[in-house]
């Protein structure tokens, strides 16, 4: 199968499980005490009966709620997540200014989560039994047990209050002139403590899944005949090692994007990182349900995306999968 | 049950080449296992600190009555300087050590909870799925693949906050986004089992489905399910403690996670009202996943990593 042909194929099968999670979604909403006109009622102070009942008729309140499911499915269908009850602008454009920012939060901490939990992995996996091995698995089994947010309120009390290296939330200086790699510098300042906060958890579940996955491999025959043709252990390691036990990680990894995705709720909110997780907060205290339902949407898509990016990136990693099926 | 009531002539063929994997479920676990456990050290720790914190959970408001949100002294008196805040207290004069206390309840309480309920359910839809095959299979696969794309605790804030914070809610919502683990994890293994020869023995003896399923086949992947349930109530503790420092927890109840929500405003004068709850949550889940990892040592000692 082409690569072209598999994303046809996965987009196709992307189809219904888009469907039902938009109507679950629909669903799950509907279970709130209370609607938008209530809400906006409540907000303004004083509203009549009669202001409360014409708002739900003008926002399509009072219809049975199957019109109201159809008629979501219709608005989606123009690319549209409805109108925003608490900031009263459209959904999209609200999430589309915060989906940047959590996108690069994301990416930076699976990046730096597979960058140090693979290392981290390899490191107790050659020297499996000694104590670098049992050292490590402590660690990691520690990383793994910390909240995210509150690792990210340690950092802070470390790195920010303490000793002052790193600034304690936000995402770039305001009124800031920087540019060209100052710039870059200075946003990464920002980006640092956010990220790891997020990734800690995940390089502790990728250290320990390389350096299972790596015992695996290192008994495989090939390894073997790698090294009775006398390449040096570092060969050893990282291309026939290393790289084969990959394959199970990144397959994690693929699946872990949803996980990520819910904790940059917290820790968006920690750092107050302009991203979807703060919108997320804010949405909450708001009681703004069609923004909520907006993100879970919106965060439903990146990983359906997110999925189908890693499928396809497997098939290119190792041919092997494609011929297979 | 009794593993050992196979037909000896089967559980001698498993030697012989092309048997396949046959485990003889044996009796060489015998009663002192348990004992046999705890002598291993990390298993002895987690298991002493789950103990404790367990006691803590139950004795603890006995120790130190009253509501731990009530104010009982001075705002932000340090720890370990006056015995009567032995824990120090929080800005607004809580008394950090009763809030503690009284987290351990809470935090215990969903934590167990969720493994349960998960596990109950995620066990029979995922057993069901993977015995009975066919379109019932397919529909529970693609019913928790959609799950797993939903990103839980999106999901979990959603539904929390829709349905007005509060234990019950905490628990079911924590239930709703952990049972796809367990009911996937319930299907791979039951599949494997399937056509296992003790499967097909008790198959030709006209034992019903039902009962193969239920009575040989679950007993026989109770270590692994026992294994993850270690994993969900440590991964609830720490989704619990997310949503109510996100304040989406029991607004009536002192939680952790709460707790470090409200020492948080603090934070640049004053540490302890932060790291003080968070140090009972990661000592917990700690224990939890030492306990896990060593449980999984004991009870698959094949399987490596």
């Amino acid at each position: 199968m082409t690569l072209l042909s598999r994303l046809g194929f996965l987009l196709l099968k992307a189809v219904p499980t888009v469907f039902i999670v938009v109507t679950l979604s629909f669903f799950f909403v509907q279970l709130a005490p209370g609607d938008i006109a209530d809400y906006i009622a409540a907000s303004s102070g004083a509203a009549t009966e009669e202001g409360t009942s014409a708002l739900r008729e003008s926002l399509g309140l009072d219809r049975p709620i199957l019109e109201q499911l159809l008629h979501y499915y219709g608005t989606l269908a123009q690319f549209s997540l409805g109108q925003s009850m608490r900031f009263d602008v459209p959904v999209t454009e609200l999430i589309a200014a915060r989906l940047p920012s959590t996108l690069l939060l994301v990416g930076t901490s699976i990046t730096l989560a597979l960058a140090l939990g693979i290392a981290a992995g390899a490191v107790m996996a050659l020297n499996a039994g000694r104590s670098k091995d049992r050292l490590l698995s402590a660690v990691t089994l520690v990383l793994y047990s910390i909240p995210s947010f509150w690792i990210g309120l340690m950092l802070i009390i470390v790195f920010a209050v303490q000793l002052g290296w790193l600034p304690t939330g936000g995402a770039e200086k305001i009124g800031s002139r920087a540019s060209g790699f100052s710039y870059l510098l200075e946003r990464g300042r920002y980006l640092l403590l956010p990220s790891l906060a997020l990734a800690s958890y995940y390089i502790a579940i990728y250290a320990r899944l390389t350096r299972s996955s790596m015992l695996e491999v290192i008994r495989q025959d090939h390894v073997r005949t790698a090294v009775a043709k006398g390449l040096n252990r570092w060969q050893v390691s990282l291309r026939h090692i290393v790289r084969n036990a990959l394959i199970p990680v990144s397959t994690m990894a693929g699946m872990h994007i949803a996980g990520i995705l819910g904790g940059a709720v917290v820790v968006e909110t920690v750092f107050s990182w302009p991203g979807m997780g703060r919108l997320t907060y804010e949405a909450i205290n708001a009681r703004d349900y069609v923004l909520l339902l907006g993100i879970l949407l919106t965060s439903a898509f990146v990983v359906i995306i997110a999925n189908i990016l890693v499928d396809l990136l497997h098939r290119v990693l190792d041919p092997r999968i494609g011929a297979r099926a | 049950m009794t593993p050992l009531e196979i037909d000896p002539n089967i559980a001698r063929r498993y030697r012989e080449p092309g048997a396949g994997v046959f485990d003889p479920a044996l009796g060489s676990r015998n009663r002192w296992g348990g004992i046999r456990f705890l002598k291993t050290p990390s298993a002895a720790l987690a298991t002493a600190i789950l103990a404790f914190g367990i006691l803590t959970a139950i004795v603890g408001p006995i120790l130190r009555p009253g509501d731990p949100l009530r104010i009982t002294g001075e705002p932000l008196i340090q720890p370990f300087v006056d015995w009567a805040h032995p824990l120090g207290t929080d800005v607004l004069g809580r008394d950090l050590f009763s809030g503690v206390l009284f987290g351990a309840r809470v935090s215990l309480l969903v934590g167990l909870s969720v493994a349960f309920i998960s596990l109950v359910v995620g066990v029979l839809i995922g057993a069901i799925a993977g015995y009975a095959g066919g379109w019932i299979d397919w529909v529970v696969t693609r019913g928790i693949e959609i799950f797993q794309t939903i990103p839980g605790f999106v999901l979990l804030v959603v539904l929390v906050s829709v349905l007005e914070p509060s234990a019950t809610t905490v628990i079911i919502g924590l239930a709703l986004i952990s049972w796809d683990a367990v009911a996937r994890l319930t299907r791979a293994e039951v599949i494997n089992h399937r056509s296992r020869e003790y499967v097909l023995a008790a198959e030709t003896s006209g034992v019903s489905g039902p009962r193969i399923l239920f009575g040989e086949i679950l007993p026989n992947i109770a270590p692994t399910l026992i294994v993850t349930a270690s994993i969900i109530v440590a991964s609830a503790i720490l989704a619990e403690s997310a949503l109510s420092f996100l304040g989406l927890g029991d607004p009536n109840a002192a939680s952790w996670g709460s707790m470090i929500g409200s020492g948080r405003e603090q934070i640049r004068s004053y540490w302890f009202p932060t790291v003080i709850p968070g140090a009972f949550i990661v000592v917990t889940v700690f224990a939890l996943n030492v306990l896990g990892d060593a449980l999984n040592d004991f009870l698959n000692p094949r399987s490596n990593g």
